[in-house]
């Protein structure tokens, strides 16, 4: 595959590293001429000193037979304008961008930016799975964010606990997957009775979220 | 009509500033409190303090109510963001967004932004000036005042036409 | 002057059996060829011409341009009658890479070279400064082997800054 990378701070400079080590094609934009000149001193002569947001700088690294495009600087506004110019001035098949705010996420995607990274919104993840906080826990987002698989640990106070799943009003286009309990996954079948301390695992769109919330964890 | 800037800076506040006095509802946003001393102590708009590229400042500032965006603070890129999370997550009618460069505000406008390109406006006004002169009411603005004759150039063209409108007679061997 | 690292190499002062001359096929290559005639002694040992083409990142790196590798060709082709004329042994070899300087620097590894002759052009900017370009520094800094970097005479000087 050929990559063009923009943006080589640390998160651009491992990126290309790897991809390197797996034998794909990289080019690197880095608009600091210093720090492009040090990566180029050990990865090759792969890197662009100039701003990866201009179209004229973009043809120079090739984006036009690039097959990914990967903005990964830390301003999400770079990496929103290096990735539309990528797409609307090249047809890059592919443009990834990472977000530094989860907030901006979903207007990203509204943009047709094809996927999102945001460390931010992982690492948060990473926290609460150590920290149960009574929310839906995001693991993964399907669809272009438009289902989510959430994590529900359910707790005295849950609305749900002591009711048989086929009692649950369950919001449309939600689906319990699996019930996680005692460390073990089961199956759910309708007369299965939720207990304090289960947790499931459910598929729900972005917009039912808030209801399944309620519905399971309550407040 | 319920304006929304975002920068106040030198453009944004003198933006802000003659659309109020126009009778528009203007809410200016800018990250610093500092920024609105360029405001008039006339301006009877809103002002907020945040980032223009964050939904909820956005939101508090009445972005679902506005008729009109515009992103000018001095990162293009940022302005483009600004303007597109105006457009798609509130639907605001118009947005302007400013892009000092020329091929990224090609490429925005595309992209169903109004965008305001400072280098095109001041390269297509000096060219037009160039040829047409400046005017009192044009972008290159004619000046007001002459300089005194004491502060003129000695050999310039200038000063010798002035010596000849003086004198009746042409200063053959003074020039050079 | 030339030392060598060792006091008691000192004589003969200058002897080179493998000199790489990189060509950029401007006219700053002539001096680099004569010095290179110069230096070279005896039966033994080579002058090697390299021409390097740089290709775009909008290529792939093995595109072929029949256009560079024409001018490749007649290049090393000058360069080796003015060479062979003057009856020393002659190596040709084109090159592909993103930048020059790279390139140069790795064929003197592999070709064990003992000197690399590059000339500079006495290039001014508009109404600037002298500048040296990208692959001669690059050169300078990153190969183990001697390089020597020369220019021409010139009519006129570049501005000091």
């Amino acid at each position: 595959m050929y990559v063009v990378v923009v943006g080589g701070g640390n998160v651009g400079y491992y990126l290309t590293k790897e991809l390197l080590a797996a034998g794909h094609e990289v080019v690197m934009i880095e608009k600091f001429p210093p720090r492009a000149r040090q990566i180029a001193d050990e990865l090759g002569s792969i890197v662009i000193p100039n701003d990866g947001c201009e179209g004229r700088y973009q043809a120079e690294a090739g984006m036009g037979r690039a097959d990914v495009v990967a903005a990964v600087t830390g301003d999400d506004e770079d990496n929103l304008v290096a990735c539309q110019v990528a797409k609307m001035r090249f047809n890059v098949p592919r443009a990834i961008a990472r977000v530094n705010n989860p907030k901006n996420e979903h207007l990203f995607r509204q943009l047709a930016i094809d996927e999102t990274v945001s460390p931010t919104r992982t690492i948060l993840g990473v926290i609460e799975h150590e920290i149960p906080i009574h929310d839906l826990l995001h693991l993964t987002e399907l669809e272009k964010g438009e289902l989510n698989i959430v994590e529900a640990q359910l707790d005295a106070d849950s609305p749900v606990v002591g009711r048989e799943l086929r009692e649950l009003r369950l919001p449309e286009g939600s689906h319990i997957a699996v019930l996680i309990r005692n460390d073990r996954a089961m199956a759910v079948r309708p007369e299965t009775r939720l207990l304090d301390g289960d947790k499931l695992l459910a598929v729900t769109s972005t917009e039912q979220e808030a209801e399944l919330r309620s519905l399971l964890i309550g407040e | 009509m319920r304006v929304i800037i975002i920068g106040c800076g030198r453009v944004g506040a003198l933006t802000a500033t003659q659309l109020d006095q126009s009778g528009d509802h203007v809410t200016v946003i800018d990250t610093e409190q500092r920024a609105f001393n360029r405001l008039p102590e006339s301006f009877g708009g809103v002002t907020v303090r945040g980032s223009g590229g964050d939904e909820d400042v956005l939101r508090g500032a009445g972005a679902e109510m506005a008729d009109l965006l515009m992103a000018l603070t001095e990162g293009d890129n940022r302005n483009a963001m600004a303007a597109q999370l105006g457009k798609h997550v509130f639907g605001i009618p118009r947005v302007v967004a400013k892009i000092n460069d020329p091929m990224r505000a090609e490429a925005y406008r595309s992209l169903g932004l109004e965008t305001i390109c400072r280098t095109v406006i001041l390269a297509d006004a000096l060219v037009k000036a160039a040829s047409e002169g400046a005017a009192e009411d044009g972008f290159v603005m004619a000046p007001t005042a002459e300089p005194l004759r004491g502060g003129m150039i000695a050999d310039s063209k200038a000063a010798a036409e002035a010596r000849e409108a003086n004198d009746g007679e042409p200063d053959g061997e003074e020039e050079r | 002057m030339i030392f060598g690292r060792h006091p008691e190499k000192r004589a003969p002062l200058l002897t080179f059996q493998r000199i790489l001359v990189p060509l950029g096929g401007t006219e700053a290559d002539e001096p680099a060829l004569r010095l290179a005639a110069l230096l070279h002694r005896g039966a033994e040992g080579q002058v090697m011409l390299l021409h390097v083409i740089e290709v775009p990142f909008e290529l792939q790196l093995d595109a072929e341009d029949p256009k560079a590798i024409a001018f490749a060709d007649e290049v090393l082709g000058r360069a080796e009658a003015f060479l062979t004329e003057r009856e020393i042994e002659v190596r040709t070899a084109i090159s592909q890479a993103r930048a020059a300087g790279a390139a140069i620097v790795d064929d003197a590894v592999e070709q064990r070279a003992d000197l690399i002759i590059m000339g500079l052009r006495y290039k001014k900017r508009f109404g600037g400064g002298w500048d040296a370009g990208r692959t001669v520094p690059y050169v300078m800094r990153n190969s183990t082997a001697p390089v020597w970097a020369l220019r021409d005479e010139t009519e006129d000087l570049a501005q000091t800054p």
